[in-house]
């Protein structure tokens, strides 16, 4: 299975990598990365020597990748580099591949106002105190499914891939 | 114009910018910063619209938008507050509810005929003479009258938008309490928001009797604090949560707040007496706005009613700024503070003590106030005066709190309203918690800031509270009864008079929610800002019983008008694409929204190059861009056992490598969903769904595992997988020309079986199921593997002639070999029975979803069957989808799914029918588009290759 989507191809909408004139949002979605779910999450995590966030919404980091702890068993692992690379740990029972570097789309908003940015698209507060650098916000982002990794002058937005045109549209329009 | 007053008068209006506009189509002037009102103040005009029922002459009454004398039409918008709404050159400014124009209205006729319009006279009326005449003669000549403004159906979209902002405290009203609230709580380190509908913060400082270093003092303490302010911008109501709504022009603020000061202020009372709605008469603070903020004088002579200190204010500022004042009107129930009375009277201006109003008196056709009729112990007298300032008390803003859940009481010995029984995180602060004196007002925002600062755990000392030097001045006024002449208004949006409320309750309506919706007080565009109080305290008076007993109808959101847009907008129409979207659209396919994908529905300048693509599929091999199916990863030791549970057919003991067809119920035993499932490995299920259901299955499946908890992960892998159907007979062919680790072979591979491996480079779990009727084979591969996989396809069918098709040959394909289309040929009744698909029921699994429902439902008898039918094109040519199916002249069912064979040379569909027709041979009635019945045959399952062999080859 690992086999399956391991290999990054394309970049899936065609878009150019930095899809807004000034550059501040920057599309990663052919960037690694790795999506867990299930009860083996732990062991894997173990096996493959990363280390498995104490709570929920929270960041762990680890040789260069942050690794995201998104429910009781889910994880999503994202490197800071493109060459950074993901370990891998098969044969662990009941953990399973999240499909995530599949299934969602990686944009990354650069900019020390990205809240601005985000605010029409979600009721979620998003101050610094609500959602603090190190977090993990899960809401809805202009009616999508969206996970937010916090950064104090960035935010990483992992969501639906077959909507990344109408998300980079909304994001412009800030 | 007339003169404006010299500066420091008109603190809003630049001088040294004219601007032109006009108004009924008559030019007009007025300067920057002024409203549209009080430009044409300053050219002493005062009729601005008609109103509502008798079309009296009406004017502004309290400059601050709070009534609905100043709607006016601005150009293609009806409904525009004329006390608000900025003056900006060239502005095409018209009344409203009138057929000449504010100053002539010919259906001012009506006024002399109100005897015959009592109150509730609509419900008994029109009726007659004939039983038809309501809808040939009443209707149309209500309708032509009724509404306010015009509306231009040819306006073009207006953008609008929405931002989302959180803050610990949301404080309304950036009046002097308001500023303090605000500026308290942020200096104890909340994150504030002051919100006000004026464009700036002040309040009554900027147009009261109070020292203009106050004003400054208060602004500058509030800038230091670090304040988000937004001015201009109206708070529209509370919701659950301390969720808020403001309205800043073309943008809507969704403000969440953790705590909320309301400091609104009031909303001042007006008089009654006959005759009280003339153009001229207005609040005291109306005539101090007018003075203040925009520098126009407002009369040549004018008369007071200070029921309360606030209208001796008003008339010490006329006489300041020049404005003759006849006289101060100071009613017997009034306090007014000595110090202020011994200021009237060094003004020279004359006190009329123990004073009411019994009357006025308007100029020819009732354009403007000329005298006011006053009674005292020693009679009575008429003042002349073109301007009456009325200031009979005030009731505070209770819209917001009420919302909230507040309450209101009413005061019988100071005649007062009060608020209580507010939430835990709203206060109060200022004249709307009652008090007026000016330190007092200051000092209780700074309390309210304080407080909500501390509850929100920040350390903030509460300053004790002042004693309100206005304590007891400040009070309402009784109603008079009835005048016998009437045109005594309670209601100036309604034309509503003391008598109609009197009737309403003779007439039997007791309760003031009764009295509401009889005679429509309250329910104009002011929204009883005005009237709730007197209408309270009529039908207290009637009834017997206090106006605290009677209480106020109950007050709900929006607090004022708000467009559909601002709620609406903006529209963002939100799009998902496969992998292969920008291929089809570079291919010039025509994309159709199905649902919220784009898919091609084919490829080509029309729809002629549909055949051609259907006999590319029967007779060579065509490809279909399927990436929008629903795709579920279910996953674990209890993946066979779940899906056994979920779907009809049995798939715990379903071998690993085959593909099973799967129904799904719901509790009803109606079919909610198909699709099949891949059994990959042992403890792993590869399940796709319809394009439109995924959503709704995975949601079903997640709650019912939460509750049955077993070892089993489920996942929507929708868009991580694109999926491309190759079909035709050639299609083997095709995929055994790219490189591949699969046995692609006819035994290698047989229908109905699942592999996984590689083609073309691309990892693949391919399928072999059959939609269209022939050798089909479905690939799956992730989607950054797409488009390489696509276009692989393409170079090695070309020898095979291989070409994509769009949907509507997929239709058309399906059709032919009589399969179904869920939510195209079900409903919410659709039984498995009905469909023909009780071989997709397992008889030995104990239980299923629907299956006790599929029992019963199988007692009961079949009301109707999925029949298959056919007739000749040029017979069927009017007939579509819906279409009845008639029996004995009476409806039986009706048409799902129809289209032209072009490899049949036959019009096939699939209809409703009753069970008995659904035989081989049997002959069906329809009715077509044009009412003509049709004969059309039923056949059986498959019009195409019943056999099935080709799809199994």
């Amino acid at each position: 299975m690992a086999a399956m989507t391991s290999i990054r191809h394309f970049p899936l909408t065609g878009l150019p990598p930095a899809a807004t004139p000034g550059g501040f949002i920057l599309d990663r979605t052919a960037w690694p990365r790795k999506g867990l779910r299930g009860a083996g999450t732990p062991a894997w995590c173990a096996a493959a020597g990363l280390p498995f966030p104490g709570r929920v919404n929270t960041v762990a980091q680890s040789h260069g990748l942050r690794i995201a702890r998104l429910g009781s068993f889910e994880l999503l692992i994202v490197p800071d580099s493109r060459s950074a690379a993901i370990p891998d740990a098969p044969g662990i029972p009941d953990a399973f591949d999240g499909y995530r570097d599949e299934s969602w789309a990686w944009l990354r908003v650069e900019r020390p106002e990205w809240r601005d940015l985000l605010a029409p698209l979600t009721s979620t507060d998003l101050s610094p105190r609500s959602a603090p650098a190190g977090s993990v916000v899960q809401t809805r982002l202009a009616t999508l499914d969206a996970v937010l990794l916090i950064e104090d002058d960035a935010v990483d937005i992992f969501a639906d891939i077959a909507s990344t045109d109408f998300l980079l549209a909304l994001l412009g329009e800030g | 114009m007339t003169e404006r007053l010299n500066a420091p008068w008109g603190s809003r209006i630049d001088r040294s910018r004219r601007l032109d506009f006009s108004f009924d189509g008559k030019p007009a002037q007025g300067f920057a910063g002024d409203t549209v009102a009080s430009a044409l103040l300053g050219s002493d005009r005062w009729v601005l619209s008609r109103s509502f029922k008798y079309h009296r002459p009406r004017g502004p009454l309290t400059m601050a938008g709070q009534d609905s004398n100043t709607l006016v039409q601005i150009g293609a918008e009806p409904n525009v507050l004329a006390d608000r709404h900025p003056l900006a050159a060239g502005l095409a400014v018209s009344a409203q509810n009138t057929t000449h124009g504010a100053d002539r209205d010919l259906n001012s006729a009506l006024d002399r005929f109100g005897r015959f319009m009592p109150v509730g006279f609509y419900y008994r009326t029109f009726f007659g003479p004939r039983k038809s005449s309501w809808l040939r003669y009443w209707e149309p000549l209500i309708r032509k009258s009724a509404g306010l403004g015009r509306i231009d159906t040819a306006l073009p979209p207006a953008h609008y938008r929405k931002q989302n902002l959180h803050c610990d405290v949301l404080v309304v009203g950036a009046g002097p309490a308001g500023m303090a609230a605000a500026r308290t709580a942020a200096l104890a380190g909340a994150e504030v928001v002051l919100v006000d509908s004026e464009p700036e913060t002040g309040g009554a400082l900027t147009y009261g009797r109070y020292a203009d270093s106050l004003l400054r003092e208060q602004r500058e303490a509030l800038e230091s604090a670090g304040v988000r302010i937004l001015l201009g911008a109206t708070c529209n109501g509370w919701f659950a949560d301390n969720f808020l709504p403001v309205l800043q022009g073309d943008l809507l603020w969704r403000i969440r707040a953790a705590q909320v000061v309301i400091a609104a202020g009031t909303q001042e009372q007006p008089l009654v007496f006959r005759n009280n709605d003339l153009p001229g008469i207005v609040t005291a603070s109306a005539v101090q706005r007018m003075l203040r903020h925009y520098g126009v004088r407002p009369a040549s002579r004018s008369v007071v009613f200070a029921g309360t200190p606030h209208g001796a204010m008003a008339a010490l500022d006329l006489a300041e700024a020049g404005v003759p004042v006849a006289a101060v009107l100071v009613p017997a129930e009034a306090r007014l503070p000595e110090a202020l009375l011994s200021e009237l009277r060094a003004e020279g201006l004359r006190i009329v003590e123990a004073a009411s109003v019994v009357g006025a008196q308007g100029t020819r056709g009732n354009r403007r106030l000329k005298s006011l009729r006053i009674e005292t112990p020693a009679g009575q007298e008429s003042l002349h005066c073109d301007l009456a300032v009325i200031d009979a008390g005030s009731t505070p803003g209770y819209q917001l709190p009420l919302h909230a859940g507040a309450k209101l009481g009413f005061d019988e010995v100071s005649q007062t309203y009060s608020l209580t029984n507010l939430p835990a995180s709203m206060r109060l602060a200022g004249s709307v918690a009652g008090i007026h004196g000016i330190d007092s007002v200051i000092r209780s925002g700074e309390i309210a800031g304080s407080n909500a600062a501390r509850a929100l755990g920040l350390a903030a000392d509460a300053p004790p509270a002042l004693p309100d030097a206005d304590a007891g001045f400040h009070r309402t006024y009784p109603v008079p009864p009835a005048h016998n002449q009437g045109r005594d208004f309670i209601d100036f949006d309604e034309d509503l008079q003391v008598k109609d409320i009197v009737n309403a309750v003779a007439d039997g309506y007791a309760e003031l929610e009764l009295v509401k919706r009889y005679s429509t007080v309250g329910m104009g565009p002011s929204q009883g800002r005005h009237s709730a109080l007197a209408t309270a305290k009529i039908v207290a008076e009637a009834t017997g019983r206090s106006v605290a007993q009677i209480g106020i109808t109950t007050s709900r959101p929006p607090f004022g008008p708000e467009k559909l847009g601002l709620l609406a907008g903006p529209q963002h129409n939100h799009a998902r694409l496969t992998p292969m979207d920008g291929w089809h659209r570079d291919a010039g396919a025509k994309m159709i929204p199905a649902g919220i994908w784009w898919r091609p529905l084919y490829y080509g300048a029309s729809a002629e190059v549909v055949a051609d693509e259907i006999r590319t599929v029967r007779d060579g091999v065509g490809m279909l861009d399927v990436s929008t199916l629903g795709k579920l990863a279910v996953r674990g030791p209890d993946a066979g056992a779940f899906l056994d549970r979920i779907y009809t057919m049995a798939h715990e003991k379903q071998p690993v490598g085959r593909v099973r067809y799967c129904l799904m119920l719901n509790e009803m035993g109606s079919v909610i969903d198909d699709g099949v499932a891949y059994r990959i490995g042992p403890e792993e299920f590869y399940v796709t769904a319809t394009t439109g259901a995924v959503d709704r299955v995975f949601a079903e499946m997640s709650l019912l595992n939460a509750q049955w908890r077993m070892k089993v992960d489920i996942q929507n892998i929708t868009a991580a997988f694109a999926a491309i159907n190759v079909t035709g007979p050639k299609a083997r062919q095709v995929l055994q020309a790219l490189e591949s680790d699969i046995d692609l072979t006819a035994d290698g591979f047989p229908y109905l079986e699942g592999r996984t491996g590689h083609l073309a480079g691309c990892p693949v779990r391919i399928m072999r199921i059959g939609f269209t009727g022939e050798l089909s084979y479905e690939l799956h591969t992730p989607r950054s593997y797409a488009l390489t996989l696509w276009n692989a396809l393409l170079e090695a069918g070309a020898p095979q002639g291989l070409k994509p098709y769009g949907l509507e040959a997929s239709r058309i394909l399906r059709l032919e070999k009589g399969h179904i289309i869920i939510g195209q040929d079900t409903d919410a009744l659709s039984s498995p029975d009905e469909l023909g698909m009780e071989w997709a029921l397992s008889k030995k699994k104990p239980y299923y979803i629907g299956k006790p429902a599929v029992e019963k439902r199988r007692g009961l008898g079949l009301q109707r069957a999925l029949i298959r039918f056919e007739l000749s094109p040029e017979d069927g040519a009017k007939l579509g989808e819906s279409c009845l199916v008639l029996r004995g002249g009476e409806p039986a069912g009706f048409v799902t799914s129809i289209g032209v064979s072009p490899g049949l040379g036959r019009m096939i569909g699939l209809a409703y029918a009753h069970p008995e027709d659904n035989r081989p041979g049997a002959r069906i009635t329809l009715r077509d588009r044009a009412g003509t019945n049709v004969e059309a045959t039923v056949v059986a399952h498959a019009f195409y290759d019943p056999e099935n062999k080709r799809q199994e080859m």
